[in-house]
């Protein structure tokens, strides 16, 4: 699908533009794809971004606003023949594929979901400033006694649940007549892990501090105490 | 009293003509499978319904193989989480041969969160911006996290959560079904306690509807699931109703033992 925008001002065409990016930004400050040098153009005043079949305009939150055909917008699937006003500047959307099928599409087509190709994804999010990864790994981690018989050892956290308290099924094992058969759990999820309490009088802290019942996210070098047993939470890879 | 408590509810919202959301519940195996459909010639409730019906059969076939809560060394999950990440897999495959072969289904993808309870624990698998949320002790937290555009930025620092709620482009998914080959499911495993009330959901909730707001709505009417579901489709439809509205409650009354296949009966599963 080959786009363009033909940039005029006061009916002369000033420039053309090749949408060829995912994303292209229109703006005053340079950096922008589009770069306008006029006091009513906001720093960034609006992007088009290209996902599927769809071209889409957004306004960033511009002093002056945007608007399509003479009315303001800050969301809009652009059609064939669309002409955007930004400050005194126009530009003039050409491109016949993306024409007859956006100008039926109803006004609540912006809600519908959309799924954006990861070969995008990885560009909006780079633009951004962020190294893209393709698919982050699970991370994985494990804790290490600080404290009682077992102090020194480590324990790998790879299930994707790891109980612990007085109970026999629990992997990392807490004596006490107040903890609970499984006092709490561990989870390894693709955010990383958290702990939750889940039952005993012993309550679970983390950082010196009780959980309560929620759960909470662990972080590399985070202290986890129960009843007598003090562990100490890392990060392996 | 059975040990889970189940409803899945759906509804067209305010805006759109047709639902594109799929919703399946199976309570005497402990399964239940959410999808948002979209893309093609309204193809999406095509895509949404082949997932939530292959996902919801093959699970409850592979589940008669395996005893309860067996873990895999390889990967650390049970085998129940397994089967539900290999059922995300298949149906993938289908709908994307599905699109192939039918010019008008060309384009269609689907969300997905499935939930198999086990035992006292439950394994969630998700593709998508669906969503799993657990009420316990009447505080709300997520299950899961969108694959979504928004929640990317957000995770890589980009954007703060508040940005986020107020950003124009929450409905890019950056995984689904029927998108590429190797689609990849996420897996979250959790204890499930007596007292928990889990909630699956499409997006149409909660584009529209805080968490404060469910949070209290399912507290209010925890004690009836029917109200509870209709509470929440309401306080979408109120905010708008832009978007097709589908939500599973489940309430876990006691640890959960599926009804038994064949082959574990035979050979003294657990």
């Amino acid at each position: 699908m080959s786009c363009k925008l033909i940039l005029k001002f006061k009916d002369t065409v000033i420039a053309e533009y090749e949408l060829t990016q995912e994303e292209t930004t229109i703006g005053r400050k340079e950096g922008n794809t589009i770069h306008i040098d006029n006091l009513a153009v906001s720093g960034r005043h609006a992007r088009i971004l290209k996902i599927g079949n769809k071209v889409i305009l957004e306004d960033l939150g511009s002093t002056n606003g945007t608007q399509v055909n003479g009315k303001g917008v800050t969301k809009h699937v652009l059609s064939h023949g669309d002409v955007v006003t930004v400050g005194k500047h126009t530009l003039t959307f050409s491109c016949p594929e993306a024409g007859q099928k956006q100008v039926e599409a109803e006004e609540g087509e912006m809600d519908k979901t959309m799924i954006i190709s990861s070969s995008a994804r990885e560009e909006l999010l780079e633009k951004g400033g962020a190294s893209a990864t393709a698919k982050p790994e699970m991370v994985l981690g494990g804790v290490q006694y600080l404290s009682g018989p077992l102090m020194g050892k480590s324990v790998e956290l790879k299930a994707s649940l790891t109980s612990m308290g007085k109970g026999k099924n629990c992997k990392i094992r807490v004596p006490g007549l107040l903890v609970g058969k499984q006092a709490a759990v561990f989870t390894r999820r693709p955010t990383g892990y958290h702990i939750t309490h889940l039952e005993g009088m012993s309550k679970t802290k983390v950082n010196g501090e009780s959980i309560a019942d929620h759960p909470r996210v662990l972080k590399d070098g985070d202290i986890i105490e129960l009843a007598d047993i003090k562990l100490q939470f890392y990060i392996k890879s | 009293m059975s040990a889970l408590e189940m409803i899945a509810v759906t509804d067209v919202g305010v805006k759109r003509d047709h639902n594109e959301d799929c919703v399946g519940i199976d309570v005497s195996h402990g399964i239940a499978v959410l999808a948002d459909g979209m893309g093609g010639h309204n193809a999406g409730e095509v895509a949404s319904a082949m997932a939530v019906d292959l996902v919801m059969r093959l699970v409850k076939d592979e589940l008669k193989h395996i005893g309860v809560g067996e873990i895999d060394d390889e990967t650390g999950f049970s085998k129940e989480a397994l089967i539900a990440r290999h059922a995300v897999v298949t149906a993938n495959n289908a709908i994307i041969e599905a699109a192939q072969a039918n010019p008008e289904c060309s384009g269609m993808g689907t969300t997905l969160v499935t939930a198999v309870f086990y035992g006292d624990r439950v394994a969630v698998t998700h593709v998508g911006d669906s969503r799993m949320y657990l009420l316990r002790n009447e505080y709300l937290s997520h299950i899961t996290e969108d694959h979504s555009l928004i929640q990317e930025q957000v995770r890589r620092g980009l954007l703060t959560a508040e940005d986020a709620r107020n950003s124009s482009i929450k409905n890019l998914v950056t995984r689904a079904l029927g998108v590429e080959q190797d689609v990849e499911a996420d897996v979250v495993e959790d204890i499930a306690l007596v007292g928990d009330i889990y909630m699956m959901c499409s997006d149409g909730l909660t584009d529209v509807v805080p968490d404060e707001a469910i949070r209290l709505t399912l507290i209010e009417h925890s004690k009836d699931f029917k109200k509870c579901a209709q509470a929440l489709i309401g306080l979408a439809n109120d905010a708008g109703g832009p978007d097709n509205i589908s939500v599973i409650l489940i309430r876990v009354n006691g640890a959960f033992s599926r009804r038994k296949g064949f082959f574990s009966r035979l050979f003294g599963g657990k």
